[in-house]
């Protein structure tokens, strides 16, 4: 049996409170995305009886050497259901179920109606102002909601393990660095190492807190967030807050070439500094349980993490990760930096 | 690419430029014994290593069955798949082929195979050389052939790296136009060309299909 046949026969046989989950026949579409990464999941929408809109979700990794970032995926929404609540189903897709058909990962998770802000921001959003800054403060809100809500106090002695410093060190293995741009790095282990006596909670971050992994829910109107598989507990929320403002400068600055992508979105920034950003740190709020670093660090701790996540997961560079690295060198040699960080 | 700033390039590029996403269609197992037809060798051989499936066998164009076709591996295969068609075989020559490839397979074994429609819509984006039918065509010529269980598939918007591959009903043919032309065509036009009755139509319209059917063919003795 062909592993769709597997999978459609097994997901036709999920119950809830008795009663099958979906009407059968239990029919699917692949979306394949074949320029994809090889280390990307292929999505299949699975589609009851008698509808024309999906009723499930499924994530199935190309590679079985993958399979283990879906089972940390589905343990993290798992866990975010149970602190969220009955304001969970408004929030982020539920985990379904996650299976393992012969040698073959899935993770089944409920479908969100609505239109994911990936490609809709192209659009509507980046380079209109108004539209940026009410999505900013939109997506801020949520965002606080939810490091809130999973907030959990610290046992005693209690160490949430972080592989930040092993992330500085490779990212200075991978790339050449200006000595400004070392005192940057240096000036970031010690905020980070400052910040962390500072945490009496550990909140769950999503990782990968961007635009392209939310979706306008067309049934309530709010915000939803996917992929949550670089999701993890932790004492600081920087990555998550600030991501959003680089992925966002990043995606309305002009794409070619890479150094061009960057000085644009260093451009945008400083567009965005008098009321967009500050505006958005002051939606989200400053938080007293958990921490959140000064712009200065966490822009650069965004950077860092995202310059080399798929070198320290997958053990190869992609080639939109330099990116990242040219985007650290715009923070750190900002001409009026001093104007640019501060308050912020 | 390289870069000023960059220690050391050690870029991999993503997926194989041929996808293999098709696989998931198949019957595949670690014993399974597969011979693969068309796109680069190393595209293949070490996906399905990874996977599991050590016996692949890749073979880099059609016309090498007939060389492929000994006493030693007929009725030997469990998967013959030629997932980009044949390089522009004639009408008169798909009956033969299907039945080559029959032999090779163990009885159960199945044949899949990707190829471009005569008819569809977008005939401009057919693959240079490749073989183009109808889904009519090949369903017929693969019964004629000794194949059963045959099942169809949509595939957008290539062959060679597919972003949707839907079984071949209106109603997820209506799903995907709407996910795939969501941002690009307004929502009032969307509808109509998703509409049930255009897409029942446009379900025999599109350019490219897969196909998968059963070898029921009994273990050949002699070639």
């Amino acid at each position: 049996m062909e592993f769709m046949d597997t999978l459609t026969t097994y997901i036709a046989s999920l119950r809830r409170q008795g009663k099958p989950l979906l009407s059968p026949p239990v029919r699917w579409v692949i979306l394949s995305n074949g320029t994809a990464d090889l280390h990307d999941c292929i999505i299949i929408f699975v589609f009851e009886a008698n509808k024309t809109e999906p009723a499930l979700v499924v994530k199935a990794p190309r590679l079985p050497e993958d399979g283990l970032a879906l089972q940390i995926e589905y343990g993290r929404l798992v866990e975010l259901w149970e602190h969220l609540g009955p304001n969970a189903v408004f929030r982020v897709p539920e985990p379904v179920a996650m299976l393992t058909l012969g040698a073959q990962a899935a993770f089944v998770i409920s479908y969100i109606h609505g239109e994911s802000l990936l490609h809709a921001s192209r659009q509507k959003i980046w380079g209109k102002l108004e539209k940026v800054y009410s999505l900013a403060i939109d997506a801020a809100e949520f965002l606080r909601d939810i490091v809130d809500r999973t907030a959990t106090q610290l046992q005693d002695g209690e160490n949430v393990p972080t592989d930040i410093l092993q992330k500085i060190e490779k990212f200075r293995e991978m790339y050449h660095f200006a000595e400004r741009e070392n005192q940057a790095l240096q000036g970031l282990i010690k905020n980070i190492e400052s910040m962390r006596r500072c945490a009496t909670h550990k909140t769950l971050i999503q990782g990968d807190f961007w635009h392209g992994n939310m979706i306008r829910n067309s049934r309530h109107g709010g915000l939803m967030l996917v992929d949550w598989q670089y999701s993890r507990w932790s004492t600081d929320v920087s990555l998550d807050v600030y991501l959003f403002l680089l992925a966002g400068a990043l995606a309305s600055a002009p794409q070619f070439p890479v150094e061009e992508r960057a000085r644009g979105a260093m451009e945008v920034l400083l567009q965005w500094r008098p009321k967009i950003i500050p505006d958005y740190l002051q939606a989200f709020g400053k938080p007293d349980q958990y921490t959140l670093m000064p712009a200065r660090y966490g822009m650069l701790l965004c950077c860092v993490e995202k310059a080399v996540r798929a070198s320290m997961d997958l053990g190869f560079d992609q080639v939109n990760d330099l990116i990242w690295r040219l985007l650290f060198a715009e923070l750190v040699n900002l001409s009026d930096e001093g104007e640019f960080y501060n308050e912020i | 690419m390289e870069s000023k700033y960059r220690s050391k390039a050690s870029f991999q590029h993503s997926l194989p430029k041929s996808s293999s996403d098709w696989r998931f269609l198949l019957p595949i197992t670690e014993n399974c014994r597969m011979l693969i037809i068309g796109g680069e060798q190393d595209d293949f051989t070490e996906l399905f290593n990874k996977i599991g499936v050590s016996s692949v066998t890749w073979l880099c164009n059609p016309s090498a069955v007939t060389s492929e076709l000994n006493e030693n591996n007929q009725n030997y295969f469990d998967i013959v798949a030629i997932p980009f068609g044949f390089p522009a075989a004639k009408l008169t020559d798909e009956i033969e082929v299907f039945r080559k490839v029959r032999r090779l397979l163990h009885p159960g074994g199945s044949i899949f195979l990707g190829f471009s429609n005569k008819l569809g819509l977008f005939s401009k984006a057919f693959i240079a050389n490749s073989y183009h039918s109808t889904p009519h065509h090949v369903i017929r010529y693969l019964r004629l052939s000794g194949y059963s269980d045959i099942d169809l598939y949509g595939v957008m918007s290539n062959l060679e790296t597919p972003e949707y591959i839907f079984p071949l009903k209106a109603d997820l043919l209506g799903f995907t136009l709407r996910h795939r032309y969501h941002y690009l065509l307004p929502a009032r036009l969307l509808h109509y060309f998703s509409s049930r009755p255009l897409v029942s139509i446009v379900l025999y319209l599109l350019s490219y299909y897969f196909v998968i059917a059963k070898s029921n063919h009994a273990p050949e003795t002699s070639l």
